[in-house]
């Protein structure tokens, strides 16, 4: 079975503004999430997984910046605005929790809250 | 502002297949989700390096010591497009992580002469598992060899009467062999090919 993405509602909200104010960031984080997916799909366990992209927050949380890559034209990603997207993947049901989206200046209300939404997701 | 909301246990989550799914549920605009396409279908080769990195369970600085790269070029090598990569990038890389790499160059064989480079193959194969098996000391590895023996002659054999079942049928059919399906066995054509056969 292939994991799943279960985004909460932030993240939806938080994703749209992105995809809509900052594309260039918004498609970068995606693009990471992309391989970062590929890569636990692959790996026995996902805390084996590693990227320069790929940051160890609290509470078995995981986020991804928008740095690295190329354009599929060849060229190089312009300047890009740090971005980190939250995650947390539940080994059991295989679903990758994306819990929120946000930038360097909102990084720690952003921890704060993905914090909250793991603690609730365990006592679910 | 951001509250914490716990999520609802009443009403099923959204969950997508693939990333994809999710750029299209929260792009702005199809430009976006073609763009997110022309990425990632630009970028088929770098992730099938990136899963064999993963299946191993290695790190990228893992994968630099043996390529003899830094980490960072490593890192460079899985974000760059499928068209910037070199043949001795995905080699080394798939040295490093174990992978493998099969490239055949020539003329394309007919399916008959791809069958026999199987077959091949296959003996080659069987008769290394089997040496494994007779020059092991431990009886689990015996075992189980064995067993995978049992299993595969069964496995081929289905294949041989499934695909040959779809043949056409011969008036006059001098084949010494027939096979008849899975529950049948098989109706051996004269007693030498029967000791052939067994």
């Amino acid at each position: 079975m292939n994991w799943q993405l279960e985004p909460t509602e932030q993240f939806e909200r938080d994703a749209k503004r992105y995809a809509k104010k900052q594309p260039g960031e918004y498609l970068a984080v995606m693009e990471n999430l992309e391989k970062y997916v590929i890569a636990i799909e692959s790996s026995s366990h996902p805390g084996l997984v590693q990227f320069g992209f790929l940051h160890e927050e609290p509470k078995g949380m995981r986020a991804i910046d928008q740095s690295g890559g190329a354009l599929a034209s060849g060229g190089k990603r312009g300047e890009l605005n740090q971005t980190r997207l939250y995650t947390y993947a539940a080994l059991e049901s295989k679903v990758l929790h994306l819990l929120c989206l946000g930038s360097k200046t909102t990084q720690a209300k952003d921890i704060r809250y993905a914090a909250s939404a793991v603690d609730a997701l365990c006592n679910e | 502002m951001k509250t914490a909301t716990i999520p609802s246990t009443t009403t099923r989550p959204k969950r997508f297949a693939s990333v994809r799914d999710l750029v299209k549920a929260t792009a702005a605009n199809d430009e976006q989700v073609r763009e997110f396409d022309r990425r990632s279908n630009g970028a088929v080769i770098v992730n099938a390096l990136i899963r064999t990195r993963a299946a191993a369970g290695i790190t990228q600085a893992d994968v630099a010591g043996k390529m003899d790269r830094t980490q960072s070029a490593v890192s460079k090598l899985e974000h760059a497009t499928d068209a910037s990569l070199t043949l001795q990038d995905i080699a080394s890389y798939l040295h490093a992580t174990g992978g493998r790499l099969n490239l055949g160059i020539g003329k394309q064989p007919n399916r008959v002469q791809r069958i026999k480079e199987l077959a091949i193959c296959l003996k080659g194969e069987l008769e290394a598992l089997a040496d494994l098996s007779s020059n092991s000391d431990d009886p689990s590895i015996r075992q189980s060899i064995n067993g995978f023996f049992g299993e595969a002659w069964f496995n081929l054999f289905e294949i041989l009467c499934a695909t040959s079942s779809r043949l056409p049928q011969e008036p006059e059919d001098t084949s010494p062999v027939k096979l008849l399906g899975p529950q049948s066995a098989c109706v051996l054509g004269g007693r030498k090919a029967a000791k052939a056969f067994c």
